[in-house]
């Protein structure tokens, strides 16, 4: 189950926004008190949603994260885009060590069920390659593809 | 015990002594097996700046690497124990930033260290107001605890 709700955070993290409703009208009241009981400080909050999921996009203490939540108020996950340099110093060390060749295309934290994960992307002009680490200190290949040469 | 003693040591170092800026230098000799490891794990490193902590018995190195101010300790048998680095408030996690502001809302936050160890990463950040001065140690799940705390002499305010 786990696997799957943080599968559904990363589909709409990765763009399913242009089925998106946008606005607040769509947002049940559960989602809205959920979001307003745990980001209690958040600024500027713009909402986007679908039949089953919403999804904020808020400043909270200077920072613009995104919060994802199931149709029951339950909160999915929260994220952050961030720079390579807000990485924890052994993810950074072996990014610059074996991937010195690759630009970075994305990067993000997320944080799900007390658990933070970090995504990058990776690519080259033969590839694109998303890494994931859970335990901060190593990272796993989370995908791999080769581009299309036209 | 020995993770309390580890941790106490390096905040007190890294909020000690400042970085060599003008090549190599060692102030205390450096047994081959340190050295070794160090390379090894810091291959490139530069400005390399060694200190022995005594009481300790911990080898404490400060260096650029990859251009980032690192702090390593290492014990005599070459062993890395532990790195530190002092870091931007916007590389601590979402969720321990969160709770930090949230918990600590009446302090203001003024340095992070990054302290990492072959089991897990934490952060020291130090908030202060007017009254105290508190070192939180954070995890990356938003976990906090208070690592150390000193009052302030309110008898000296009028």
């Amino acid at each position: 189950m786990k696997k799957s709700i943080l599968t559904w955070a990363l589909i709409l993290m990765v763009g399913v926004s242009t089925s998106f409703a946008h606005g607040i009208e769509g947002v049940s009241e559960k989602i809205m008190n959920s979001f307003k009981k745990e980001f209690a400080d958040a600024k500027d909050v713009q909402w986007e949603s679908t039949k089953d999921f919403a999804k904020a996009t808020f400043s909270l203490h200077g920072q613009v994260m995104f919060a994802y939540y199931n149709g029951e108020g339950g909160l999915l996950a929260i994220t952050r885009n961030i720079v390579a340099s807000q990485l924890p110093i052994n993810l950074l060390s072996e990014v610059k060590k074996n991937y010195s060749e690759y630009w970075i295309s994305d990067l993000f934290e997320m944080s799900s069920n007390n658990e933070t994960d970090y995504y990058i992307t990776l690519e080259n002009g033969d590839q694109k390659i998303v890494l994931k680490s859970s335990d901060s200190r190593n990272w796993d290949v989370y995908r791999k593809e080769k581009k299309v040469v036209s | 015990m020995k993770k309390l003693v580890l941790t106490l040591v390096m905040f007190a170092s890294l909020f000690g002594a400042a970085i060599a800026s003008d090549g190599s230098t060692k102030s205390t000799n450096v047994n081959y097996r340190v050295e070794a490891a160090f390379k090894k794990e810091f291959a490139g490193a530069k400005s390399v700046k060694w200190d022995l902590l005594r009481k300790e018995n911990i080898y404490q190195a400060q260096f650029l690497y990859n251009n980032e101010r690192l702090n390593a300790y290492f014990d005599s048998e070459g062993n890395l124990i532990a790195t530190g680095r002092f870091v931007a408030i916007a590389n601590l996690p979402l969720m321990l930033r969160k709770n930090i502001y949230e918990r600590f809302n009446d302090y203001t936050i003024h340095e992070v260290v990054e302290y990492t160890t072959s089991n897990e990463t934490s952060y020291l950040v130090v908030v202060e107001n007017e009254k105290a001065k508190l070192v939180i140690q954070g995890y990356i799940n938003g976990a906090t605890s208070i690592f150390k705390k000193e009052k302030k002499n309110s008898a000296a305010k009028l």
